[in-house]
């Protein structure tokens, strides 16, 4: 390895080992493909539960789903509270699977900067999606233990409204086992005969990858309503970024760095980076020249 | 703000420890086991049956 080579994979550690981390989840999340069991982990990630070889469940599907067959979901409840808790958004830089995606897309194509304005307004948007996701939630719930059931207002999206707006279980669950259990038509006709359902969902997973082409982590900006909610409470997560004012030389390297388009200069005067979008990708830290930001616990 | 910060942490201890005690006591996580285990349908909007 060259000094030149050897330079750069050093200023990068962060960006690399964070790389190989999502590689390692994504495949053990997948682990089924290995041969592995169904674990009992319940992560706070996008993944889905329908893929027969995912071993850890998303805690928000897990909750959607445990909603829709009248049960309180306290292992998802406790996932998300926990996690968020202790990392903050940590596990959407990480360990989620279709963060790995956001990731891929948003390296392959045009990146556009979100203003501050615009990207603390995405996540209010994905907040206010997830509030009215949550209520319908609830709804299903109380309705299925009081037995009169109301799923069927929601026709084919009734066990899991989320699935209406939610490209993970398009790609993760339902292209999955069209392609697994080989339901692609076989002529034109066949296209034709295909639900309504699939189209909006294809339609709407093909607008996601489009977004995630040109702002970087669109979907979890801007659409993700397990993110949305864990913003809540990431600002007062344990785990976070700290920046020293006296080292700053507001250069501005690190918001430029930021997948998130979080202006991290506006928290100088604070001393903590703590905004709703943070992922903690740990990039501004990693992108520094004076090494002014840096990470806590406690 | 450090009031909040407090505030807000404990808010959160509470409602994940416990969810989790609770699960723990009715063993929710053999049901989340099981439910990984098989076919589940609910997530799939769309398919041609």
């Amino acid at each position: 390895m060259s000094i030149t080579t050897k330079r750069r994979a050093r200023r990068y550690y962060i960006t690399i080992s964070r790389k190989i981390t999502q590689i390692l989840s994504f495949i053990i999340v997948f682990g089924g493909v290995l041969g592995y069991a169904a674990t009992v982990l319940v992560l706070p990630i996008r993944v889905g539960l329908s893929n027969p070889f995912v071993i850890v469940a998303d805690a928000w599907m897990l909750m959607e789903i445990m909603f829709g067959m009248a049960m309180v979901p306290l292992v998802a409840i406790a996932s998300i509270a926990l996690f968020t808790l202790v990392l903050g958004r940590t596990t959407c830089g990480w360990i989620c699977p279709f963060g790995l995606i956001n990731d891929i897309l948003g390296a392959l194509g045009k990146r556009k900067k979100l203003s501050p304005r615009t990207t603390l307004g995405l996540w209010k948007f994905a907040l206010f999606i997830a509030g009215f996701l949550l209520f319908i939630d609830v709804s299903i719930y109380y309705n299925e233990v009081v037995g009169s059931s109301i799923k069927n207002y929601f026709g084919a999206f009734g066990d899991a409204p989320t699935t209406f707006i939610d490209p993970v279980t398009t790609l993760f669950s339902l292209l999955f086992w069209m392609t697994y259990s080989n339901k692609w038509p076989k002529d034109i006709t066949g296209w034709f005969n295909l639900p309504a359902e699939l189209y909006w969902r294809l339609f709407f997973l093909a607008i996601v990858i489009i977004g995630m082409l040109f702002i970087p982590r669109f979907y979890c900006k801007a659409l993700c309503p397990l993110g949305a909610i864990m913003g809540l409470g990431s600002e007062f997560a344990l785990l976070s970024l700290h920046i020293s004012k006296g080292k700053c030389i507001e250069c501005k390297v690190c918001e430029r760095a930021c997948p998130m388009d979080i202006p991290i200069l506006s928290f100088i005067d604070r001393g903590e980076v703590r905004h709703p979008q943070c992922i903690m990708c740990l990039k501004c830290m990693e992108v520094c020249p004076t090494k002014a930001i840096w990470l806590k616990f406690g | 703000m450090n009031i909040r910060l407090r505030a807000v942490r404990l808010i959160l201890l509470i409602i994940g420890v416990i969810s989790l005690a609770v699960a723990i006591y009715i063993d929710q996580f053999e049901f989340v086991k099981e439910l990984l285990s098989k076919f589940l349908d609910q997530e799939l909007a769309g398919y041609p049956f």
